[in-house]
């Protein structure tokens, strides 16, 4: 049962709805500071908050609908009622997107780039406050079991009751989701102040970047950091009915997560070659993320084939990740004009 | 400023680590950008060496240095440039010219120097060209201070205050609203619960009666495991045993049989099987629960037995991940075993993973989905279905029936059924095996690792699995469906339902898995069904 804040009444409000309310709060705080202090309006970020708020528990309600419709009665109820179910967090990534793209709509902004940038620090940090929250819900629903009992506290470890009443220690996965995201903001805000609007190469925008390097330390953490669940959303294909032999491996976060890294990749390249031309360092960094990524996925079928030798393979599925987050890295860096240029200018 | 060292250090290295060997480490080290065509020009090589050693400053109409020249004047303040249209490349006037840029003029040293390279006029950006896609980013800062409107400046702050206030709303809706994973939307089962106050009544009234007649007669107690209960009573560890001698478990039998456990039945334990050498007899026996393991050959496949008699068709229970229907987790089919103390458990549906087929838990029909699935069947109807009564029968529903919904609710009202499991195929029916030419599940005709359950007689059960061995140097084949069913006909039960099979297939006993588990260790699963114990632990 989740841990009650206070209530009144009929009227209860939980301690993770306040983690989560203070976790949006803070982040938007951020975005709306670094967006005006670079000469942008406060409306625009009030307007893409707004419709950002909307279209996110929208979508999220929606996919975990779609994956997980047992849980509710159709998907008018699962939109309009919520005394209960889930939500599936990367939704608000694309209701995030699509805010950011209803305020230059409306005429707010020029660039949708230019408001993402501003958000993805404070998108980080909401998440990481969302994913903090579950420590005031039922349970961190770790996959790997720790017996050793110094180990047996946060970070590592946190207490589940069982339905008879034993106490179990789990991975506490939220609370490292938790740490790795405020990391990743802190990343974020680093690459905001000294790299945003660093000069590119043709045919490569200067907005975006900040965005974009959110899509990818997100995905990489969510990649890894998903596997450890025992409650992952697994994607359920309607169409393709052959593809749900595959659907039990691999979650649907994990996926969103793959796919997005793969796009964010797929721009950066297109764009180093339209400015360089294909060079030898380019198929090294595709085989090489080729590479990675099969590593990734390798890793995750193993460790669910052979779930006693989770060390080995969730350490190899974590260095898999890291480079693929490096090889995109390298690839942006492709794509910047090289200092000596912008000094001289 | 200081950039990252690391980043300045990648440019370096990159610079050379994606150019050609022979060309410069950068290309646009001696470019000139083309605003026209929006590229980079690249200077030719030659200009490099045939540059003059003595040249002079060409005469420009717009600009004629003075003496007095001063710093500021020779290099004019920012203020005066264009700044909506800021030129894409400034030259600094001390650059010295390219005497074979673009024009392709190549220096004469016998003519001295020659004519600046005239400018294309026509390709500077003027007020009027239209602000290229780069331009705008450049200009982004430069746009935002443009200067509004005062009444448009009004709207928009008035309209972001809207949004704001609206945005706040939603946080306020959010902070009553939003607590993920707090229940499941369908926690709240408004299943009907049969009232089972006449059977405690039974019970109680039966129980008394034999510890009051215990001196002339004995009347067995009668156990039974409240529906509502999602823990069983703890099995106590004096009722298990391990032994390699069949006689031993004849023994156990026997023992059972003292309990009017057994009633009249036979038992499908039989000590003249071929027993798999490298594997012990486990078994527990009390008042309420015989449960017999062992592992046999049959056609060098390695079958592992689970044999069950209960007492009370309430010990044949569901456990689900949670112990809500729809739940999101999956777990260890050992640990789901261990939170309800069940003493012999096998994996159930998996029905997380699939829509097909009908779904009850405790007493509610969940899944019915009268969508087309392909064929002539629907999806309710693509699997064959088991429901299990609170009597502790097993009815099959097949593949290809026809139902309503209501009907459905209505048998299962009809016949109190406690739950269900979509996974099939049934195997066998009324002692005859069943042909399965296709199914739409569970890879009927290929070799995998199967597992099932079978009614044998009344409150008595069989588990089965066709798996690997434990020794990896040792090959014995699995099965296909059809296999299997004529290894659970040979067992003379009356119904047979396949389960999920592959590393999902397993047998839980005692707290750990009976048979050999594909990959060697377990896989999460939704739910299992299990046997429990049903004396209470005070009274032991």
């Amino acid at each position: 049962m989740d841990a009650i804040a206070f209530y009144t009444g009929d009227l209860v409000v939980y301690w993770s709805s306040v983690v989560i309310v203070l976790g949006i709060l803070a982040g938007f705080c951020l975005a709306y500071s670094l967006y005006t202090a670079h000469s942008g309006r406060g409306s625009t970020m009030f307007v893409a908050f707004a419709f950002s708020l909307v279209f996110s528990v929208l979508i999220s309600r929606f996919l975990h609908f779609y994956s997980h419709q047992e849980q509710y009665d159709g998907l008018f109820r699962a939109l309009t009622d919520y005394s209960g179910g889930s939500y599936f967090l990367p939704g608000v990534v694309l209701g995030v997107l699509l805010g950011a793209g209803a305020a230059r709509s409306l005429g707010f902004a020029d660039s949708v780039s230019g408001i993402l940038d501003a958000m993805a620090p404070g998108m980080a940090l909401t998440f990481a406050m969302i994913r903090l929250s579950a420590f005031f819900t039922t349970a961190c629903r770790g996959k790997i079991s720790v017996t050793t009992h110094s180990l047996q506290h946060l970070p590592l470890a946190s207490a589940v009751v069982t339905a008879s009443g034993k106490t179990e220690y789990r991975f506490a996965t939220y609370f490292i989701t938790f740490l790795l995201l405020l990391v990743a903001m802190f990343i974020l805000l680093v690459f905001y102040f000294r790299h945003h609007r660093d000069r590119m190469k043709p045919r490569c925008s200067r907005e975006g970047h900040v965005f974009r390097l959110f899509i990818v330390l997100y995905g990489i953490i969510e990649l890894v950091m998903d596997s450890t669940r025992n409650d992952s959303t697994f994607p359920y294909f309607s169409i393709f009915k052959t593809l749900n032999r595959f659907g039990s491996f691999v979650s649907l976060t994990q996926l969103f997560a793959a796919i997005s890294i793969l796009i964010v990749f797929i721009w950066y390249s297109k764009r180093a070659v339209a400015a360089d031309g294909r060079r030898a360092g380019h198929w090294i960094l595709w085989i090489l993320f080729v590479a990675a990524l099969t590593g990734v996925g390798v890793s995750e079928y193993l460790v669910q084939r052979h779930g006693d030798m989770y060390m080995l393979y969730y350490s190899t599925m974590s260095a898999s990740a890291l480079i693929l987050g490096i090889v995109v890295v390298i690839m942006y860096v492709l794509c910047r004009r090289p200092k000596k240029e912008s000094v001289e200018e | 400023m200081n950039d990252f060292e690391f980043f300045s250090d990648i440019d370096d290295i990159l610079a050379e680590f994606g150019a050609s060997p022979d060309e410069p480490s950068s290309a646009y080290d001696n470019s000139v950008f083309d605003d026209e065509n929006e590229e980079y020009y690249a200077e030719e090589e030659e200009s490099i060496a045939e540059e003059p050693e003595e040249y002079s400053f060409p005469e420009a109409e717009e600009y004629i240095p003075e003496e007095s020249f001063s710093e500021e004047e020779e290099f004019p303040a920012e203020e005066e440039l264009e700044p909506v249209l800021p030129r894409r490349r400034e030259r600094p006037e001390q650059r010295p010219e390219s005497h074979s840029g673009r024009s392709g003029r190549k220096a004469d040293p016998g003519r001295g120097v020659p004519e600046k390279p005239k400018k294309k006029p026509e390709t500077r950006p003027t007020r009027e060209r239209k602000l290229t896609k780069e331009e705008l980013f450049d200009s982004a800062e430069v746009v935002a201070n443009k200067s509004i409107s005062g009444f448009k400046r009004f709207v928009l702050a008035f309209t972001g205050l809207v949004f704001g206030a609206a945005a706040l709303i939603v946080l306020a809706w959010m902070l009553l609203n939003i607590h993920p994973d707090s229940s499941m939307a369908s926690a709240q089962l408004t299943a009907k619960k049969r009232s089972d106050v006449v059977t405690r009544l039974d019970a109680y009234s039966n129980n008394m009666k034999g510890e009051l007649l215990g001196d002339l007669t004995y009347i067995r107690k009668q156990y039974k495991i409240p529906e509502g209960d999602l823990v069983a009573p703890l099995a106590p560890r004096y009722n298990y045993g391990s032994t390699t001698d069949p006689k031993e478990v004849l023994a156990v039998i026997e023992e059972a049989r003292g309990y009017g456990l057994l009633e009249d039945q036979d038992v499908i334990f039989s000590e003249n099987v071929d027993f798999y050498y490298d594997s012990t007899i486990e078994y527990y026996c009390d008042e309420t629960l015989l449960a017999i393991c062992w592992k046999e050959l049959i056609d060098n496949r390695i079958v592992s037995c689970m044999e069950v008699k209960i007492a009370d068709g309430s010990q044949i229970r569901r456990k689900l991940a949670e112990d809500t229907y729809g739940s999101s987790q999956y777990v260890y089919a050992t640990e789901l075993a261990s939170q309800c103390n069940a003493v012999a458990a096998i994996n159930a549906d998996y029905y997380a993973f699939r829509d097909l087929g009908i779904t009850v838990y405790d007493r509610r029909l969940y899944r019915f989905d009268e969508g087309a699935y392909s064929g002539t069947y629907d999806k309710y109807n693509a699997t064959d279905t088991l429901f299990v009564n609170s009597s502790g029968d097993f009815i099959a529903f097949r593949m290809g029936e026809q139902s309503t919904r209501e009907d459905m609710e209505k048998f299962i009202q009809d016949n109190n059924i406690i739950f269900a499991v979509a996974f099939g195929p049934v195997l066998v029916d009324d002692w005859t095996q069943q042909w399965n030419e296709w199914y739409p599940i569970g890879e009927v005709d290929k070799e995998y690792s199967r597992a099932g359950i079978a009614q044998y007689d009344k409150l008595h059960y069989l588990y089965m699995t066709v798996s690997f061995a434990d020794n990896p140097n040792e090959y014995h084949p699995r099965c296909t469906i059809n296999e299997f069913a004529a290894l659970m006909a040979g067992k003379n039960v009356r119904l047979g339902y396949c389960l999920d099979g592959g590393q999902t297939g397993e047998l839980v006993f005692n707290g750990k898995p009976y048979n050999h588990i594909d990959f060697g260790t377990e896989r999460t699963v939704s739910d299992i069904i299990y046997f429990a114990s049903a004396i209470p632990e005070s009274e032991r």
